[in-house]
């Protein structure tokens, strides 16, 4: 990777003028230049501005021209495309809502009708707004009588009908669309978020003209793009069919809300239907639409892969990832990374057989093995099953501690599905629970004189508490108390809904002790035992070195806060 | 032995010399430039030097009486003390000139060490 970075600052106004002052210090024909009433010091400073414009401008250019450097989302996105990475808009999240309907006879057809609109029940974490959902596809089933249950594939979004277009609208082959909904431009996924029709013909969406020349489909053909300006548009070629001005062009699409349509599993059957019919049945001879009170709903499983649109961060470090992995996880990172981007998943690991025999000596049962630890949004029967434990600390607080047990078969399997279209073709992936490492500390606080010190020790704890939260936290990872310590004092550092205002009256901290729940193994335990963990990452100085030192946790152990038996003492 | 000048500016104007080349504003001259740069300059005027000059253009505006010449009178000086260092203002005449909206000044000055008065003249109009 290059590492040129364009920098402007070392030629700007001020030291240009800088410049021209040493220029002429050495000439007899104008002195006059460090005298700020002088025209000589006017012709320096226009020289100086007009310089400092154009160094700027073609700095800018320059940076544009690479995506390491990129600072303009119309170049990052126009650089990733030539590397063969689209950038992404909006996308919405999408999950499969087990429909019941009752009152069945066996032999009747079911067919769930596409693009009708659904009431998820939860509001939107930003506006408050509801959060609906839309049927895109068509699916059916034939009932076994009774209460027939029927997987629905839906997609977050409000279904906005764009009408009233002809093929006179198009400019250079595009329809831009109006730019007021974020629309879901997943392409990657297999249940549409677009349907297109000419004169009520419905056309067929492509990722690329010539790429996807596929026999069976006509040439009834167009693309949805999200452009280098940010709009989506709907992008036709002359090399296939084009709408022409007497052709009436229909679009409807998902408005939708991105990462902010996320939601969790349920069993509350919250889900109402905002149209008039969902389901057509038929019956022998007969077709009739199923009346709605007759459908419940349940989601066992959190929706996937909603995201907002790519920024130019995302967008260059997607886009190198894509070309480096080619569409496949073949890394931790992209593991990570992939998985994390699922509404279940907060954290995930992988790891294999050098990082778990590092010294290189190799394990021929570990080839080509992936082991997969994942954190779950939310412990339970729907993602990893969990027991309780306890735990006691030296300080003699007892707290609670969970224990994954096992995975879910339905969550295993669907994250195993989830991975598989990136997974590396020799690789072999295995789900490997995670080990929860709980952490519990003593702290001796002294604090300022006008504040309170159990306003202070509950900042501590929500700072502390806030610090071990799964999404700031990573697997494998070295706990040191000077970190925490450091983190707890410094007022700069907040969540997004905490100030912790209360952390200014503090005059000391001192981590006393820490305790965790694991046997935390000695420093010389032997490197390429990996089950050795968590373990001292230093020597200690005397065997009655405290034990303030720091940790390392093993490849599927995380660490958490076991919050309960934390103490914190006021010292004076 | 050539005469060296001491301060050495191009003209403002422009004029061609017979060489061909800008004309050079020396010692006296040079330092009337600048003066009168400082004066025709309104103060945020100058990129990265929003304090040069003096703050008289709005006073230009009020109504002409003692009261604003002597605020007009006193600005300039102040901004030509600070802005050019190489003279010693000796005195600072301004007449407010009613029937022309105006005010007519007169500026004395001497150069570093010499004792040689220098003055130079000029009206303030909006």
């Amino acid at each position: 990777m290059t590492d040129f970075t364009p920098e402007y600052l070392s030629i700007d106004f001020l030291t240009l003028i800088e410049k021209f002052k040493n220029e002429l210090k050495d000439s007899e024909v104008f002195k006059d230049y460090d005298f700020e009433g002088s025209n000589i010091s006017i012709l320096m400073e226009l020289n100086a501005y007009v310089s400092e414009l154009n160094t700027f401008f073609i700095n800018k250019i320059a940076k544009n021209n690479f995506l390491e450097t990129a600072d303009v989302y119309e170049a990052a996105n126009r650089l990733a495309r030539q590397i063969g990475y689209e950038s992404k808009g909006t996308r919405s999240a999408r999950c499969t809502l087990q429909v019941a309907v009752s009152g069945t006879q066996a032999g009747d057809i079911l067919r769930v009708l596409p693009w009708k609109q659904l009431n998820s029940g939860r509001q939107d974490p930003v506006d408050g707004d509801e959060i609906l959902f839309a049927t895109t596809i068509s699916e059916q089933v034939t009932a076994t009588g009774g209460q027939t249950f029927i997987d629905v594939p839906v997609r977050q979004g409000t279904i906005v009908n764009l009408t009233g277009y002809t093929g006179d609208d198009l400019i250079d082959n595009e329809l831009i669309l109006p730019t007021e909904y974020g629309y879901d431009d997943d392409l990657t996924d297999t249940i549409p978020s677009i349907r297109v029709t000419v004169n009520d013909t419905e056309w067929t969406r492509l990722s690329d003209f010539y790429l996807d020349v596929i026999p069976n489909v006509s040439d009834n053909v167009y693309m949805f793009i999200y452009d280098r300006y940010r709009r989506n548009k709907i992008v036709f070629n002359e090399a296939r069919n084009i709408p022409t001005i007497y052709d009436n062009v229909d679009i409807r699409v998902l408005d939708s809300i991105g990462t902010n349509g996320s939601i969790g599993a349920d069993v509350d059957e919250t889900w109402t239907i905002l149209s008039d019919e969902l389901i057509e049945i038929t019956r022998g001879i007969s077709t009739s639409y199923v009346d709605n009170n007759s459908i419940t709903f349940a989601l066992s499983a959190a929706s996937i892969g909603a995201a907002s649109p790519e920024t130019i961060d995302e967008i260059r470090f997607n886009s190198q990832s894509a070309l480096r992995s080619q569409f496949r996880d073949v890394n931790a990172i992209a593991y990570n990374s992939y998985l994390s981007a699922r509404s279940d998943v907060v954290k995930a690991n992988a790891y294999g057989e050098q990082d778990l025999v590092p010294s290189g000596a190799g394990d021929p049962q570990e080839y080509n093995i992936v082991h997969i630890s994942v954190i779950p949004e939310e412990y339970g029967n729907n993602t990893i099953v969990t027991s309780g434990g306890e735990f006691t600390t030296d300080w003699n607080e007892t707290g609670t501690v969970l224990i994954p047990v096992r995975y879910s078969a339905a969550w295993e399997t669907e994250l195993l599905s989830y991975l598989s279209p990136r997974k590396m073709i020799s690789a072999y992936e295995i789900m490997k629970l995670p080990d929860l490492v709980y952490f519990s500390f003593e702290i001796g606080v002294r604090k300022k004189r006008i504040y309170e010190f159990t306003d202070i020790a509950r900042d501590v704890l929500n700072k502390l508490i806030y610090y071990f939260r799964a999404e700031n936290q990573l697997f494998n990872s070295e706990v040191d108390f000077n970190d925490i310590q450091e983190y707890l004092i410094d007022t700069t550092e907040v969540s997004p809904d905490d100030n912790f205002e209360y952390i200014k009256g503090i005059r000391n901290l001192n981590i006393r002790d820490i305790n965790s729940n694991k046997y935390i193994y000695p420093y010389d335990a032997n490197p390429d035992d990996w089950t050795l963990f968590p373990r001292w990452v230093d020597q200690p100085w005397t065997d009655r070195d405290n034990t303030l030192r720091p940790i390392q946790l093993g490849l599927n152990q995380f660490p958490y806060l076991s919050d309960d038996t934390v103490k914190i003492v006021e010292e004076l | 032995m050539a005469n060296v000048a001491f301060y050495s500016d191009y003209d403002g104007e422009f004029i061609k010399q017979s060489d061909g080349d800008v004309q050079k504003d020396t010692d006296v001259s040079a330092i009337f430039n600048s003066i009168k740069n400082i004066i025709l300059t309104v103060q945020g005027e100058r990129r990265m030097l929003p304090t040069f000059a003096s703050n008289i253009a709005h006073l230009l505006f009020e109504p002409i009486d003692d009261i604003s010449a002597r605020m007009v009178a006193e600005n300039l000086i102040e901004a030509i003390k600070i802005w050019e260092n190489r003279i010693d203002i000796t005195g600072f005449d301004i007449e407010a000139m009613y029937d022309d909206n105006s005010y007519r000044c007169r500026l004395n000055f001497t150069i570093g060490n010499s004792d040689n008065i220098e003055s130079v003249k000029f009206i303030l109009a909006r």
